[in-house]
């Protein structure tokens, strides 16, 4: 097993737009204060251990056992299948009485010859039945792998947390799905980034408009400009929900 | 989980390649076993000098016999197996070809989709968890967009307050927080929320949003 997949780049939490990025700039000159610091903590599942184990029997989805039952399910018909025009005719030969006994002693000999040549046959063949099965369970091993880790992922990312990611064992297939849901995953965070510097800034925005307010001497105003404050607090809270990697 | 949905497209993910190959590889080792052990003893008699021609004629005939029994049925059980495998495979290759093309939609902020499966495909338990995700994701960001346009109400307010009373120095604040409050909203605006919810939330959260009217600076927000 070697290095799990990951997503190489993790996205910066710059603005998408040209246009949001110079007002962030102007936003951040204007007020100095004003820096949203990367937190260096990363989430936990971000720097998850790289040594995934395939666990070759371990049934994590319902697929495997479909699998299995529909590759055992085949190689039955193929034998029946095949059991049916090799030995009815002659089968019907032995029953048909008007042949005479020689005729009979012929096809009786006939049907134990093909006997003696269809059982190891269907011996050596069932070994190959075998080895298929063992191999499609190992196919489907690496379909089942990744949906089960999506399957986990997807709560986590419900939760808010922006910063999981997805890694894969080295040979599993699903990589091209797995890598769209981190780059989901980082593009979403991005967003949420912007929204918090863009709450951050506005708050202390709100706050000096208090302060003037409070210079001016007029409690209406302060009274407003602090019903404000209390929205971008609220606002504050439902972005918390959002775990990413800027907190 | 709805039904209107066709199957299109036959091959629309790499793994139904290897799951068919796969498929035709066991099929021909069984078809080689089978040739190698039911029809070779049968064939040997005949590169053998010393039987005669008639019994070569009987064996021949016997060996065609045989062939022409067995080979219809295997061809087509081969073919109905093969058809069967693929869209068994289908079932499995059609979700992730919508989970794909969600992923990268919901990325650029479409919040408002969701996966729906055909009736018979797999991953429909996938798609549950994928689906709720995006419940969640949603709600929160339609509370984050709530409180956006409180935090746009009270800022009209302060707005209307500070026109009554021109105070240059509280004006240029105010002017900094509205371009603030635009920016917050162009943030916000990323997301592609359902437009219906969107406003039937607005209209529930402020009644009287209509009557007092917002500024006409947040107008030409």
């Amino acid at each position: 097993m070697g290095e799990p997949l990951r997503l190489a780049d993790q996205p910066s939490p710059q603005p998408e737009g040209a246009d949001q990025s110079n007002r962030a700039e102007e936003a951040a000159r204007t007020t100095p204060k004003l820096t949203v610091v990367p937190s260096p903590e990363k989430d936990p599942q971000a720097r998850e251990s790289p040594h995934y184990k395939r666990r070759l029997f371990s049934v994590v989805h319902p697929l495997q056992i479909r699998m299995l039952l529909q590759v055992i399910a085949y190689s039955l018909i193929v034998f029946v299948l095949l059991a049916i025009p090799v030995f009815q005719p002659l089968m019907q030969a032995l029953d048909n009485p008007a042949l005479s006994w020689e005729e009979r002693a012929v096809v009786a000999n006939d049907l134990l010859n093909l006997h003696a040549r269809f059982w190891p046959w269907a011996l050596g063949a069932s070994m190959v039945v075998l080895i298929h099965c063992i191999h499609s369970l190992r196919l489907m091993h690496r379909v089942a792998g990744p949906l089960y880790r999506l399957r986990k992922v997807f709560p986590k990312i419900a939760e808010g947390n922006l910063s999981v990611r997805t890694t894969l064992r080295q040979h599993d297939y699903l990589a091209p799905e797995v890598d769209l849901v981190n780059h989901m995953t980082a593009q979403l965070q991005s967003k949420i980034n912007q929204i918090k510097q863009a709450q951050v800034i506005l708050a202390l925005d709100a706050a000096r408009m208090k302060e003037l307010a409070v210079a001016k001497n007029d409690p209406a105003l302060v009274a407003l400009a602090k019903q404000m404050e209390q929205n971008l607090a609220a606002v504050k809270t439902s972005l918390d929900g959002f775990k990413t990697h800027n907190g | 989980m709805i039904g209107p949905f066709q199957r299109r497209q036959l091959f629309v993910h790499p793994v139904q390649y290897w799951f068919v190959v796969t498929t035709l590889i066991y099929f021909a080792c069984l078809l080689i076993v089978l040739y190698a052990v039911v029809f070779l003893p049968m064939v040997q008699p005949l590169y053998d000098s010393s039987v005669s021609w008639e019994q070569h004629a009987q064996i021949a005939s016997q060996f065609l016999e045989l062939n022409e029994r067995i080979w219809p049925w295997l061809i087509i059980t081969f073919l109905v197996l093969l058809l069967h495998s693929m869209y068994f495979m289908h079932r499995i290759a059609g979700p992730l070809y919508r989970f794909s093309t969600l992923f990268r939609s919901i990325g650029t902020g479409q919040l408002h989709q969701r996966a729906r499966l055909r009736k018979h495909d797999y991953l429909h338990r996938e798609a549950q968890a994928f689906n709720s995700m995006l419940d969640n994701i949603e709600n929160r960001i339609q509370t984050i967009n709530l409180h956006a346009a409180l935090v746009t109400q009270a800022y009209e307010a302060v707005a209307l307050r500070v026109q009554e009373q021109s105070s240059d120095q509280v004006q240029v604040a105010l002017h900094g927080l509205e371009e603030e409050i635009r920016g917050f909203k162009a943030c916000l605006a990323d997301f592609d929320l359902p437009a219906v919810k969107a406003s039937e939330q607005q209209r529930l959260a402020f009644p009287d949003a209509a009557s007092t009217g917002p500024s006409p600076k947040m107008k030409a927000a």
